[in-house]
């Protein structure tokens, strides 16, 4: 077993192509999506809401106390910076240059509407590209009644003072999204890893492949070393090339690119490895299966990225349950609480060793099935 | 002569489809090269597969040196598969140590041993190189050299000249010979009956995965086809009528010519070929008896179909 | 003989049973992701945790008038909840007239703009309780303060506007999509191409070939109409499974599609350019995917150009995902662009064609 292991490993890191799609491109991923996408990364927690006030462009066309009253009302919430425009043509343009996420428009006899108890409408406007941020804004910009409405229900001579953040706490990253919190660099690094390894699974498949099916499968067979062996030298051929591409990727963001992944790097390492093992014992059972199934091939060629885009590899996104069908997000989550120093569930990844004995035993049986293809 | 490989009675199908083997029953003594002749899509690939353990026959039963095939009867035996199975990004030198070690060799021993069967199929000079820097027979050498770098007692080589140069093949040949010199068992199993003629002691002939016949060639050419056949070639123009072809054997009859049989030591035969066919002949060819003729006799067909 | 390499081909594509369904289902998939994405995004949801039934009411009353959705959380689950959560403790016998026995508190979640302007309406909502609380002395009183709040008109109304299409952003996410997905499943085609090469097929075929043109007209020609199936599928499946309006004018549609079919058209071209590069599998394997992934994440497929710093951005705008992901943009937002912004992208993605479609011509049949 030793010397298939050998020369495997020998075979494939001597490989220029596989090194440089197993170590280059990923890195050149990390750099590209670190770079790209850090704005989008950036405070995303433990920061004041100030970063996050929504850039408030107002027209005010009634100028009267009541009309000034409200702008005031709406600087002071701390959701809004508020950006005074003269017209509504000069609100639109800065609309349109994005220089404010959303234009309100306070209609000339606001004030006066106000005092005659004829409620006013303040009109908000935003481009097609902000909907959310609209629907959002309009929420927040309907507390401005509030008050007046308290003492109508009341009947008392004054509105209230509210101070609006008397209940309003500061954001934290909540249980259910470890990768919240996370530079855009470290969760680049955990999701690239997550894909290295997932092309483990792809090379191991294509190298079994080409090693089991035809005569230098049956010289293989042939030979007095036993089948489990012969299975095993190629799992272990496999997760060892795997866990040194990872090792060089994440070593490399590391020192290079400043990523960080957590405290305990035996934790990591037991994550790396779990997926290592998982990924090369399903490369090896598809690569057997393959030989009688070619459309296997460009199946998994193309479920790889797929899979990572839809874990949220690529960009940072939420698909629901489409993400948890999705076997990166397994390995993610778990990188991702050890990054965030939330306590390791240990659960899917017993889940996962189990599942690879079980795949490993049944590719024993089917490597010498080679007889019914 | 001890037994080398029993086979008794195999059969084989794939689920439930027509026997590829049926019932095939031989045996090869040691120090012999077994010759299994027979055309493509015979079934010999399949009972190759079968007699390494890669295939489990339905029926019947297979031994090596009288034990079931276990690890350590599989070391005493080389397989050189008809494809190529090489290492393309090793260098041959690293491909013949590496399925030493397959086979469980290691150390001085393993190096002695490349450096013995790199020279025995003249690469040893051209060790560094990867194989697809190799003609095809020098792939087709290397390919041998993988099979019997651990000095197995038997050799089962699974038509090992196919799609090889004259030289290269002739190269090969000799090296079988070499082999069988040193005490090497041999299956050869092949569709050229030139090659079972020149190297194999004892023969087999399968066809539609039934075991026809084996034995010495002697053997074989006695019982299934004890006559010449002369061919002659009409001149243009010529045609052959029942007078002429009276008291003979006629094998073949086409436009422009005929086959006759001409049974052993029945020389009168050739003087009444002579006697009637002296002006009409254009073209005389003197066929000995042969496999190829055993194979037409066994199967009504031509080795080569 | 005229046609045999684009039926050829046709059929080999077709014949391949999982890759067509992978075909159809994938962009199906992703779109469904970003989709998903996007109603996660621009869908108000807040977490209410109040257990009495009087305040709850009242907090989810005025949540249903903002139009905002709602969940419950037990007080038990307070600290996984995901996302924006109020949570009130206290009855209405408990803090009439004692507003401070109020034990109310907002939690933005993970913050973001949307999360802080939903938080300043559920501060609102909560400070009007205190309010109420403080302006009453039994819970009956207090219960009916909450009852006329409720009845009372609000002061000030609001109204919103879109400027452009409302659906632009899922629209224009889902099309960009599908030239990641174009992109990959034709580079992942061109394996094929590269196994004949490797089989000497391709040359068996150049042989039989008109010329090395001919060959090339029809396997572009095959890829312009696999584009334009993907395209024609697409526009069904968001109107009829996605249910999100394409409304694009037939104008329009005919222009997108004659981008999308320019697109495939240069990505099988450069695909084609590649496998003349080499004859390994492997390496065809390495370079479609270097090729395919910095192209669909530069070029805007994966997520908006706009947030990527400003030198990614021009580095971008050499790449032909850069130039159909921009006409989507322009096609989608809803205004009238200036007619430079439909020409210019066709007119690139065109001359980009004829250029490496002249580079494929010159390869010696050997390389092809």
């Amino acid at each position: 077993m030793t010397a298939i292991v050998l020369s495997s490993m020998r075979r494939k890191l001597t490989n220029r192509s596989v090194l440089l799609n197993l170590v280059v491109m990923p890195l050149l991923l990390i750099v590209i999506l670190g770079n790209a996408l850090a704005s989008t990364f950036t405070s995303e927690t433990h920061a004041s809401t100030a970063t996050h006030e929504t850039s408030l462009g107002v027209v005010d066309l009634d100028s009267s106390a009541g009309s000034r009253a409200l702008v005031a009302s709406l600087a002071a919430s701390g959701a809004f910076a508020v950006h005074a425009y003269p017209s509504v043509d000069t609100g639109r343009g800065a609309l349109s240059a994005g220089d404010v996420d959303v234009l309100a428009t306070v209609p000339s006899g606001y004030g006066s509407d106000l005092a005659d108890g004829t409620a006013p409408t303040v009109g908000l406007t935003a481009l097609d590209s902000q909907v959310d941020r609209l629907a959002a804004a309009q929420v927040a910009l309907d507390t401005v009644g509030d008050a007046a409405r308290a003492q109508a229900a009341t009947g008392r001579a004054h509105p209230p003072a509210y101070t609006l953040g008397d209940y309003v706490g500061s954001g934290t990253p909540t249980s259910t999204d470890p990768a919240a919190g996370v530079t855009g660099i470290t969760y680049y690094t955990v999701t690239m890893l997550v894909l290295i390894l997932l092309y483990g699974l792809g090379n191991t498949m294509n190298f079994v492949k080409e090693e089991y099916d035809g005569p230098l499968g049956d010289r293989y067979l042939a030979s007095p070393t036993g089948t489990l062996q012969l299975v095993a030298a190629q799992v272990v051929s496999g997760t060892l090339t795997s866990a040194i591409q990872g090792g060089v990727v994440v070593g490399a963001a590391v020192a290079l690119f400043g990523a960080d992944l957590g405290h305990s790097p035996l934790v990591v390492a037991a994550i790396v490895a779990v997926a290592a093992v998982l990924f090369n014992v399903l490369g090896l059972f598809l690569g057997l299966l393959g030989r009688s199934r070619p459309w296997l091939d460009p199946l998994v060629s193309l479920l790889i990225p797929v899979m990572t885009f839809l874990g949220g590899g690529f960009v940072k996104l939420d698909t629901g349950r489409l993400q948890d069908l999705t076997v990166n997000h397994v390995f993610q989550s778990a990188l991702f609480r050890e990054v965030s120093g939330i306590r390791p569930d240990w659960s899917p990844l017993l889940t996962c060793l189990a599942l690879s004995g079980a795949v490993f035993l049944a590719s024993a049986v089917m490597v010498r099935r080679v007889g019914v293809r | 002569m001890p037994t080398a490989l029993e086979c008794r009675n195999v059969s084989f199908r794939y689920h439930k489809r027509r026997p590829v083997l049926d019932g095939v029953t031989f045996a090869v003594e040691r120090g012999q090269i077994f010759g299994l002749l027979g055309p493509n899509g015979a079934g010999k690939s399949t009972l190759v597969k079968i007699l390494l353990g890669l295939n489990r026959a339905g029926e019947g039963s297979v031994t090596w040196f009288g034990e079931p095939l276990t690890t350590r009867t599989r070391r005493r035996i080389g397989y050189v598969p008809q494809d190529l199975a090489l290492l393309y990004d090793l260098s041959a030198h690293d491909n013949v140590r590496f399925f030493g070690r397959l086979n469980g060799m290691s150390g001085k021993h393993l190096e002695e041993r490349t450096r013995t069967v790199l020279d025995f199929v003249g690469l040893w000079d051209e060790r560094g190189k990867q194989p697809g820097e190799y003609s095809g027979g020098m792939k087709r050498r290397l390919n041998i050299a993988c099979g019997i770098v651990h000095d197995p007692d038997v050799v089962i080589m699974d038509e090992p000249t196919v799609g090889v140069d004259p030289q290269s093949r002739n190269h090969i040949l000799e090296s079988i010979e070499t082999l069988r010199d040193q005490g090497t068992t041999v299956v050869y199993i092949s569709h050229y009956m030139e090659e079972v003629e020149r190297l194999c002691t004892t023969i087999g002939v399968i066809d539609e995965g039934t075991y026809l016949c084996g034995g010495t060639l002697e053997e074989l050419l006695h019982a299934h086809a004890p006559e010449a056949i002369v061919d002659l070639e009409l001149t243009t123009g010529t045609t052959v009528d029942a007078d002429d072809l009276a008291g003979l054997e006629i094998l073949e009859q086409r436009s422009g010519g005929v086959s006759v049989s001409v049974p052993e030591g029945q020389l009168d035969v050739m003087r009444l070929i002579a006697d009637r066919f002296d002006d009409k002949v254009q073209r005389f060819t003197y066929i000995p008896p042969n496999l190829e003729q055993v194979f037409f006799r066994l199967t009504k067909k031509a080795l080569r179909d | 003989m005229t046609m045999s390499v684009f039926l050829l081909y046709a059929r080999r594509l077709l014949k391949r049973p999982f890759a067509l369904l992978v075909a159809v289902v994938m962009p199906l998939v992703l779109v469904q992701g970003v989709v998903l994405q996007y109603e996660n995004a621009t869908k108000l949801t807040v977490a209410v945790s109040v257990p009495d039934p009087t305040f709850a009411r009242f907090v989810e009353g005025r949540l249903d008038a903002a139009g905002v959705e709602h969940t419950t959380v037990a007080v038990a689950d307070r600290s996984s909840a995901a996302g924006v959560l109020v949570a009130v403790d206290g009855t209405p016998a408990e803090v009439a007239g004692h507003p401070d026995a109020l034990d109310a508190h907002v939690d933005q979640g993970s913050v973001s703009a949307n999360g802080v302007l939903l938080a300043t309406r559920l501060d609102s909502i909560v400070s009007t309780l205190a309010y109420l609380a403080g302006t009453t002395h039994t819970a009956q009183g207090l219960e009916r303060a909450l009852d006329r709040y409720d009845a009372a008109p609000a002061p000030v109304r609001t109204s919103t506007q879109v400027l452009g299409n409302p659906q632009r952003t899922v629209l224009q996410s889902s099309f960009n999509m599908i030239v990641f997905v174009m992109l990959l499943l034709t580079m992942s085609n061109i394996l094929v191409f590269l196994k004949d090469k490797q089989m000497t097929t391709t040359q068996r075929i150049l042989v039989a070939t008109r010329s090395t043109l001919t060959y090339y007209l029809q396997l572009v020609a095959l890829f312009a109409l696999v584009a334009v199936a993907e395209f024609l599928l697409m526009v069904a499946a968001m109107r009829w499974v996605f249910h999100v309006p394409v409304g694009l004018s037939p104008g329009r549609g005919a222009l997108l599609v004659l981008a999308y079919a320019l697109f495939n058209v240069v990505a099988i071209s450069v695909g084609l350019l590649l496998v003349s590069r080499t004859e390994k599998e492997s390496v065809g394997r390495l370079l479609v995917t270097a090729v395919t992934l910095p192209a669909a994440m530069l070029g805007g497929a994966l997520w908006p150009l706009t947030i990527m710093p400003t030198w990614m951005q021009q580095v971008a705008q050499v790449l032909p995902t850069t130039w159909v992901t921009q006409l989507n943009g322009t096609l989608f937002s809803g205004f009238t662009p200036p007619t430079w912004d439909l020409v210019r992208p066709l007119l690139l993605l065109g001359v980009l064609a004829v250029v490496l479609f002249t580079a494929l011509s010159r390869l010696p049949s050997e390389r092809v």
